[in-house]
């Protein structure tokens, strides 16, 4: 579960076509509606239920309600007393009596705790048989008939759909915004990245560090741009690609670059943005801040880099772990204040 | 010892590890007993190397995603104490059931998607960069990697240290919650505070309060994603089980209401470590 729910791109759960959630559920022994089936006669009652994992007690969880339910999200067990739960432990199988206990106390009627039961196990069975992170029956309905699933949700851990060859290509992809202009092309790329609304361009290193440095800038009195993943590569084209979509937002004032060389060098790094700098003609003011492996091998490059090229260097002022990042990027959101007033922030200290 | 040790990156970062001073025994790669890795020898399986080398108490995993389950229980059953899985896209259901084991026998699994551990100094099980660590008195506790970086980074400006620094993995379910590290960290008398480092999704953060206000020794939170759009953050089905969407903001808010210090930069940590309330 790559950074989870964090990172919409590496989703770690994907949904099951309606087609095919019907199929198993009804292999499962429980009666379900089929996608597009006209409604019937009006229910006795509804009732919903869901089995997933709980990240409090990393454990899954069952939880089982007599109404159906439009936002599992609003609910709590504190101010919805009538959504009733049991953990699981992993691995473990659901059986019987855990079924009608549920429905016991839920309040279901004792002549309904049966066909509750097999809800309740035939979820429990989907969840652990298909590595799923959420099985959601809701509503379902009561007639004189007996009970049936209207609609059913499945959500599958997506790294473990290689288990599953018989689903992978039953997956849809979750409904999200549609991606700006800007997004499709970092997505193109193979990148994560997000538009914000404000005007310093922010490259970092992996997703973690990229969401430190989006609160750092907002904490000293700027406005990021972007969230970008660069997924640690360093390639010179890999560069050019990042850096073109924050040098080409019209937004971007300023861009600022966080690098620590941990996994990777800092000299490899330097190598390929130095071209960049010096190959495109409209660059925007940059900030940039190295630390790590070959530090003193990339302070080398960049100084040879920008008395060679004086003009290219004049709007990058690069930093080195000997400075704290927190001042790093008050010197971008600086940077960004003294353009926004027309003023010009370079007074040809260049390189620092 | 280490797992998969005859994999690239097993291999690379089991010389690291060496050249830190860690006292690396033996590996384990299955049908590839009987070679040597840097030095190591390897075996086929955990008991064997265990056999051969008694004082084993760690093991470092390289193995793909499909093979961790099996390579962590193995793990497990020969009670080995600490488990680093490095290993990226481990399936929730595995995670989750091999915590369940861990804890069982009271053993402690860091990861999956770890970069592992490091006592700056002494030993580092993992792929942690030395050059981020200076060693120090302060515990740092984190789910992401990089982060812990910047940290070290800034305690050493502010002149500080690191005692140990331990990586939970980046996901929402890991192997070991922080109060896991935080127990050890109380009773470690290298460590004089501790930084627990989160980030948005999950409920590691928020299960870990209740031990956190109750530290004897100076606890300093920094969550990240406080600014980010919800909408990147976490998922909008999140599980109802939650009282809050795992928002960082969220978890920001209920640390500070439970009275845990909370930094807004990597700088503030370092002010919030040095208040003289704490002296």
């Amino acid at each position: 579960m790559t950074n989870g729910g964090m990172n919409r791109e590496r989703r770690a759960q994907v949904r099951l076509k309606d087609s095919k959630v019907a199929e198993l559920v009804a292999e499962h022994g429980v009666p379900i509606a089929v996608p597009g089936e006209a409604p019937g006669e009006k229910p006795e009652s509804e009732c919903a239920l869901i089995v997933t994992v709980d990240p409090w007690a990393a454990k899954p969880v069952i939880l089982l309600t007599r109404r159906a339910v439009s936002d599992w999200g609003a609910l709590s067990e504190r101010s919805h007393h009538d959504v009733v739960r049991d953990h699981f432990e992993p691995g473990e199988p659901v059986t019987g009596f855990v079924g009608r206990e549920l429905a016991r106390k839920a309040g279901f009627l004792a002549s309904d705790f049966v066909q509750v039961e097999r809800l309740v196990v035939a979820a429990h069975r989907l969840f652990t048989e298909l590595d799923c992170l959420w099985v959601e029956f809701n509503p379902i309905i009561k007639t004189k008939d007996g009970f049936k699933v209207l609609r059913a949700t499945i959500e599958v851990n997506d790294e473990a759909l290689y288990r599953h060859p018989t689903i992978e290509d039953q997956v849809v992809p979750h409904p999200a915004s549609p991606p700006s202009d800007r997004e499709k092309t970092a997505r193109a790329a193979g990148l994560i990245y997000y538009d914000l609304d404000g005007d310093i361009g922010i490259l970092p290193g992996g997703m973690g560090i990229g969401l430190a440095i989006v609160d750092l800038v907002h904490q000293v009195g700027g406005a990021p741009a972007n969230l970008l993943d660069s997924g640690g590569e360093q390639t010179a084209h890999h560069m050019k690609v990042m850096l073109d979509l924050l040098m080409d937002n019209p937004k971007v004032l300023v861009v600022l670059c966080c690098r620590f060389g941990g996994l990777s060098r800092c000299d490899d790094w330097a190598r390929a943005v130095i071209p960049y700098i010096i190959g495109r003609r409209d660059i925007k003011p940059m900030v940039l801040r190295l630390g790590g492996n070959n530090e003193d091998d990339a302070r080398r490059l960049f100084d040879e880099a920008a008395r060679a090229n004086p003009e290219a260097f004049y709007k990058v002022r690069i930093f080195y772990s000997s400075t704290a990042v927190d001042n790093v990027a008050r010197e971008a959101v600086a940077l960004a204040e003294a353009m926004k007033k027309g003023e010009d922030p370079h007074t040809g200290e260049g390189v620092s | 010892m280490v797992q998969g040790i005859t994999g690239n990156a097993a291999r690379t970062y089991t010389k690291a590890m060496l050249e830190y001073g860690t006292k690396v025994v033996g590996g384990v790669s299955p049908g590839n007993g009987g070679e040597s890795v840097h030095g190591v020898p390897v075996y086929n399986t955990v008991r064997e190397c265990q056999e051969q080398h008694p004082e084993v108490r760690a093991t470092v995993l390289w193995v793909p995603a499909k093979h961790a389950r099996d390579a962590v229980l193995e793990a497990i059953s020969a009670g080995i104490r600490l488990m680093v899985l490095t290993t990226q896209g481990v399936p929730v259901h595995d995670i989750i059931y091999m915590k369940r084991k861990a804890r069982e026998k009271d053993l402690l699994i860091l990861g999956g998607n770890t970069l592992g551990v490091i006592s700056p100094g002494k030993s580092l099980v993992g792929m942690l960069p030395k050059v981020a660590f200076k060693p120090g008195n302060i515990g740092i506790v984190s789910r992401s990697g990089i982060t812990t970086y910047y940290i070290a980074n800034t305690l050493e400006l502010t002149g500080m240290g690191v005692s140990t620094n331990a990586i939970l993995g980046g996901d929402d379910f890991t192997g070991a919650g922080y109060e896991d590290i935080l127990r050890r960290f109380e009773d470690d008398p290298e460590t004089q505070a501790v930084v627990v480092a989160g980030q948005p999704g999950g409920a590691l953060e928020e299960t870990a309060i209740g031990f956190m206000k109750n530290m004897q020794k100076p606890v300093v939170a920094y969550i990240t994603g406080v600014s980010c759009p919800e909408s990147i953050q976490v998922d909008p089905g999140y599980p109802p089980v939650l009282p809050h969407r795992p928002t960082g903001a969220n978890k920001v808010r209920v640390l500070r209401e439970n009275g845990i210090p909370v930094a807004d930069t990597f700088l503030d940590i370092s002010r919030l470590l040095k208040r003289p309330q704490w002296k």
